[in-house]
């Protein structure tokens, strides 16, 4: 039967046909690579904004695979992953869900801040991360196998997670992990600058900024300003926004609400710019 | 003196006030007669303001009252009431901070406190907390912020004058900014990396090199800062614009890149001839002290060193684990502070504190010492060692937290006034827990059936727009409505919900000495069970235990006035008696927090008194006890978060030396209660100076001398002193409902906030997880089995 409104619902496969820009920091390419040589799953470890996101982009560009985001948040059920029965008409049809979707494709599917999910959601995944590599769908009788070319990735910020949302031994423990961190400063200032279009002085300063609010963690700050935020920033300045006003906007003010910590970070912004 | 207005106070009236405030305890040179001489011509509301501020200013020092009194005209004058209460407690604080002689210079400078309230002049205490975050950005390290008459830095501390004027708050702050930036350049940026008792020459003309290199180092760190920090080029080009004219031609030598201290040594060794005078009127650059200066810097080297190694061994062990680690390397990028550590090759991650170590000593030493890569062994000291806190606490110690207090009778914060040590207790009877189970089995039954009842369930939303089941009653009757001609409903699917807990639950402990014997028996019986409850449902909960600091735990100090006041027990226990009045008032709710303004110490623009509108109850929680999500690791994601105060009603008893029972001191006692009691407003004074009365009166009963008989005390002060007393045990049986109960029923007595000392609170870490093996960590509580400060020590050592 041909549905094409059921058809718009179904999860969309994003596959990369240009390069996404990411500077490797480390050894993550080659280690990302092996584990999806091996079917292993990845779990990706790092503060927010540091560029865990890009980096499965990339990886999915570089592997030629297609890749299944999916943000997981506090309401994300086992049926939003695996997949539900719609009503159309006066039938029921099945709709896979991302996992399900992804398994079948052959893709890269990315859980992105797994934490957030709800422990008994994220039980789904283990058949497929350990030897098994299968995905129940119960509510079909269904066991879908994933193909070689199948790869779980999840990540999540172990800096400001909450003990309530600590993730189960018994899930990370099927993961090879991989840590991430802002990159070193003058790496940094280069990201920011390709990003943005600004000189490299500027974003050396940009950098510098963020440097002295990291210093700043637990001082009133839960987090000091990511490299997502130093972008931000800069594309503001190359948009002809003065530097202070963009610093204020873009990294003092998102970074807390407490009138503190703002003027702190307004502080150090005033005396970098 | 006759009075002019029915409704002024004459003299007679007068007198009879300030005998209440002042006793007979007035200092030599003093008269009432001068006091009333200023008051009497003043309208009744100045004279009420004069009299109930000499009345808060006596508890602190009777010379503040007396100027407090003989003042407030001249200040009401100039000052509008608010500027005028603001000024009072400026005089305390600096009373609190520097002792009596900053108080007098503020009370007499009134011109100068008019000026600031109009924004000429910007005080320090307005922006300390601010310029301690500043310099936090900028080092990384936590920078204290300390009031002087001269700027300099010890590496620890950056010292700065008490107030500036200024062309505005703004254009102050920016001063003091970078005031403390040169300081903090001075250690980061390697002043201090040159022994400069060597390189300076001794005898007379010492003192005038010193001055001479402190600018010759503000040029040159202020250079280092325009280029690192371009936003302060402006500011600091100011500073450093009416420098000596002698300074000019080093001006370019010191601007370069490459130059350091070496340069300023050098430039001075070869002009002799300005070490004849000192340098005039550039005090606000900052001074040189190296003595003071070399101490803290090597002891912080050998400390940061001590941890590196520490960490260097941890990270090698863990290598050793999995292979033979042959060779380790450290790169450190002095100017970016970064550390990379490489064992063969790898690139590895040293732990936190091992990196923070690094970090510290880049900034000490302009790099890492390569004899620290060796691994350390068993080392003297650990990380773990603190100095600081415990029972070895002492008024020099440096505390974990400093917290401002909320004095009621000033009305305005004391800022930090409370500190706040952190601790960690040990402990292995893992025995305990079991045991208390045991012996308590069936009520931990009933309590884990009824905390069972408030589990989450799974609930089934149904006729949802959107689900992950199809609801099939409703699509039966969707389809029923549709044949039927109907237009039938949207809500066909069902969802299931499960109401998650978000609770967090911090329990903190009481472990003075009055907790001692079977309620400390209760107490920790309680929160096993409490436990085993919240292990029930799944919820977060942390243990902490406090302890107030008392005179057996400090040292004795030089000042006499202060060693005196550190005899005087009770204040902290009676803050426990107050804590305890606010959790029988409600334990569910939201315990305060200060406004943010006024939790970091900023002051209002104005410089006016930051009042709290909050209740009487509510600010007589504890300080720490208040900030009990502030302590590292609290859970501060959860919205539900509980704070349960585990305590003894009981009072501890004061302990009065007997040289402080005279006969003369109840009579003054009760005088002072009785004239208190006159004013209803200063009812909990007099209940307090009663109870002390009564106290004394028992005490000197025990010890002889002729003093007089309870029953001629207030009635009410009498029970409250024998119910404050009693000691009842009667819910031993049940734990939980004895403490609650106790807490909520016992004797509670009014009181005053020890008014001479900071508080010290101990905060103990006893357990701070969720979802743990009771049996493992709640064990550490059973080590305390009787928490008195005796008992505490042995645990910390």
């Amino acid at each position: 039967m041909n549905r094409p409104h059921m058809h718009a619902l179904a999860p969309e496969l994003e596959t990369f046909a240009a390069e996404p820009y990411y500077q490797p920091v480390g050894h993550e390419l080659e280690l990302f690579a092996a584990a999806a040589k091996k079917k292993l799953p990845v779990l990706l470890k790092g503060p927010t904004g540091c560029g865990k996101t890009r980096f499965v982009e990339y990886m999915a560009w570089k592997l030629g695979r297609p890749l299944v985001t999916v943000a997981c948040h506090d309401d994300l059920t086992s049926a939003d992953l695996v997949g539900r029965y719609l009503l159309a008409g006066e039938e029921t049809v099945w709709l896979d869900g991302p996992l399900t979707a992804a398994v079948r494709a052959g893709a890269i599917c990315y859980l992105d801040e797994v934490v957030e999910a709800r422990k008994d959601t994220t039980v789904v995944i283990h058949p497929l991360t350990d030897t098994r590599r299968v995905l129940p769908v119960e509510k079909r009788g269904e066991l879908v196998r994933a193909p070689d070319d199948f790869l779980l990735v999840v990540s999540y910020n172990p800096g400001y997670q909450s003990v309530l949302k600590e993730l189960k031994q018994s899930t990370r423990q099927r993961f090879v992990a991989l840590d991430f961190d802002y990159p070193p400063a003058e790496l940094e200032a280069a990201i920011v600058a390709r990003e943005t279009g600004i000189d490299g002085g500027l974003a050396a300063q940009l950098v510098k900024l963020a440097g002295l609010t990291r210093n700043l963690k637990g001082q009133g700050l839960d987090e000091g300003a990511s490299t997502r935020l130093l972008v931000h920033a800069g594309h503001l300045i190359a948009a002809g926004v003065a530097p202070r006003d963009a610093c204020q906007a873009a990294i003092g003010r998102a970074l807390s609400d407490d009138g503190d910590a703002v003027a702190s970070v307004d502080d150090l912004i005033r005396a970098v710019f | 003196m006759p009075s002019s207005e029915p409704d002024r106070l004459g003299g007679e009236e007068l007198g009879a006030r300030l005998d209440a405030i002042f006793s007979f305890d007035v200092s030599s040179g003093r008269s009432y007669q001068e006091l009333i001489d200023a008051l009497a011509p003043q309208p009744r509301d100045e004279q009420e303001f004069a009299l109930h501020w000499a009345q808060v200013a006596a508890r602190t020092h009777l010379e503040i009252a007396y100027l407090a009194v003989l003042l407030a005209p001249q200040a009401l004058r100039r000052l509008s009431r608010r500027q005028a209460e603001a000024w009072l407690v400026a005089a305390l604080e600096g009373f609190d901070r520097s002792g009596l002689r900053t108080a007098v210079v503020r009370l007499r400078d009134i011109e100068g406190f008019a000026r600031g309230a109009r924004g000429e002049v910007l005080a320090l205490q307005d922006v300390d907390a601010r310029l301690g975050r500043f310099l936090q950005g900028l080092s990384g390290r936590n920078l204290r912020i300390a009031a002087a008459e001269a700027a300099w830095t010890d590496t620890e501390t950056v010292f700065l004058p008490p107030a500036i004027a200024a062309a505005g708050r703004e254009a102050g702050t920016e001063r003091y900014k970078a005031m403390a930036a040169l300081l903090w350049a001075q250690a980061r940026y390697g002043t201090f990396n040159v022994d400069l008792d060597a390189a300076l020459p001794d005898g007379p003309g010492r003192d005038a090199a010193l001055a001479w290199l402190a600018l010759l180092e503000a040029l040159r760190l202020g250079a280092r800062l325009g280029r690192e920090l371009p936003g302060m080029r402006e500011e600091l080009v100011a500073m450093l614009h009416d420098l000596p004219p002698q300074l000019d031609s080093a001006r370019a030598v010191l601007a370069a890149s490459q130059a350091g201290v070496a340069d300023s040594l050098e430039w001075l060794r070869q002009r002799p001839q300005l070490l004849a005078d000192l340098p005039q009127g550039c005090g606000w650059l900052g001074a040189l002290r190296p003595d003071e200066a070399r101490r803290l810097r090597d002891a912080r080297i050998r400390q940061q060193a001590e941890v590196l190694r520490l960490s260097v061994a941890e990270l090698l062990e863990s290598l050793r684990e999995e292979k033979a680690a042959s060779q380790l390397d450290l790169e450190a990028d002095a100017e970016r502070l970064e550390v990379k550590v490489m064992v063969d090759g790898q690139e590895l991650t040293l732990p936190p504190e091992g990196l923070a170590a690094a970090q510290s000593l880049i900034q000490d030493l302009g790099e890492i010492p390569p004899e620290l890569l060796v691994a350390a062994g068993e080392a003297p000291w650990k990380p773990a060692d603190r100095p600081a806190g415990g029972a070895g606490a002492t008024m020099e110690t440096r505390a974990d937290l400093l917290l401002d207090e909320w004095d009621y009778r000033r009305q305005a914060y004391r800022r930090g006034w409370c500190h706040v040590y952190l601790h960690t207790v040990g402990g292995d009877d893992l025995a305990y827990v079991p045991a208390v189970r045991a012996r308590h089995a069936p009520l931990v039954r009933q309590l884990r059936r009824r905390f069972e009842a408030m589990r989450g369930e799974d609930r089934i939303l149904r006729r949802q727009a959107d689900g992950p089941e199809v609801d099939m009653d409703a699509l039966v009757e969707a389809i029923a409505d549709r044949r039927g001609g109907a237009e039938p409903g949207p809500r066909l699917f069902c969802r299931r919900q499960r109401d998650e807990r978000s609770l967090a639950a911090a329990f903190l402990v009481d472990m003075s000495g009055s907790t001692e014997g079977w309620i400390n028996d209760a107490e920790r019986e309680a929160l096993v069970m409490l436990c085993e409850a919240l292990e029930m449902l799944d919820d977060r909960y942390a243990i902490w235990g406090f302890l107030g600091l008392d005179a057996d735990a400090l040292r004795p100090l030089p000042h006499q006035g202060i060693r005196r006041s550190l005899r005087r027990r009770g204040a902290l226990a009676h803050r426990r008696d107050q804590a305890a009045r606010l959790h029988a008032h409600g334990p569910a709710d939201p315990l305060p927090d200060a406004a943010p303004a006024r939790r970091t110490g900023e002051a209002s623009p104005a410089g006016q008194p930051v009042r709290r509108p909050a209740g009487r109850f509510r600010r007589r929680l504890p300080q720490p006890v208040r900030h009990r999500g502030h302590p590292p690791g609290a859970a501060r994601s959860a919205p539900g978060r509980r704070a349960l105060l585990l305590r003894d009603a009981r009072p501890q008893r004061p302990r009065l030396p007997q040289a402080h029972v005279r006969p003369g001191g109840l009579l003054r006692a009760r005088r002072r209660a009785q004239a208190a009691a006159e004013d209803r407003r200063h009812l909990s004074q007099a209940d307090h100076l009663t109870q002390r009365a009564a106290h004394r009166a028992k005490s000197c009963r025990r010890s002889g001398p002729e003093v007089g008989a309870d029953e001629a005390l207030p009635s009410r002060a009498v029970a409250q002193s024998r119910l404050s007393s009693r000691r009842r045990p009667q819910n031993r049986r049940r734990p939980m409902a004895g403490l609650l109960g106790g807490a909520a029923h016992g004797g509670i007595r009014p009181g005053r906030t020890n008014q001479k000392l900071p508080t010290r609170f101990r905060f103990s870490a006893i357990a701070e997880c969720r979802q743990f093996e009771v049996d493992a960590r709640i064990a550490p509580l059973a080590d305390l089995a009787c928490p008195g400060k005796q008992t505490l020590r042995n645990v910390q050592a």
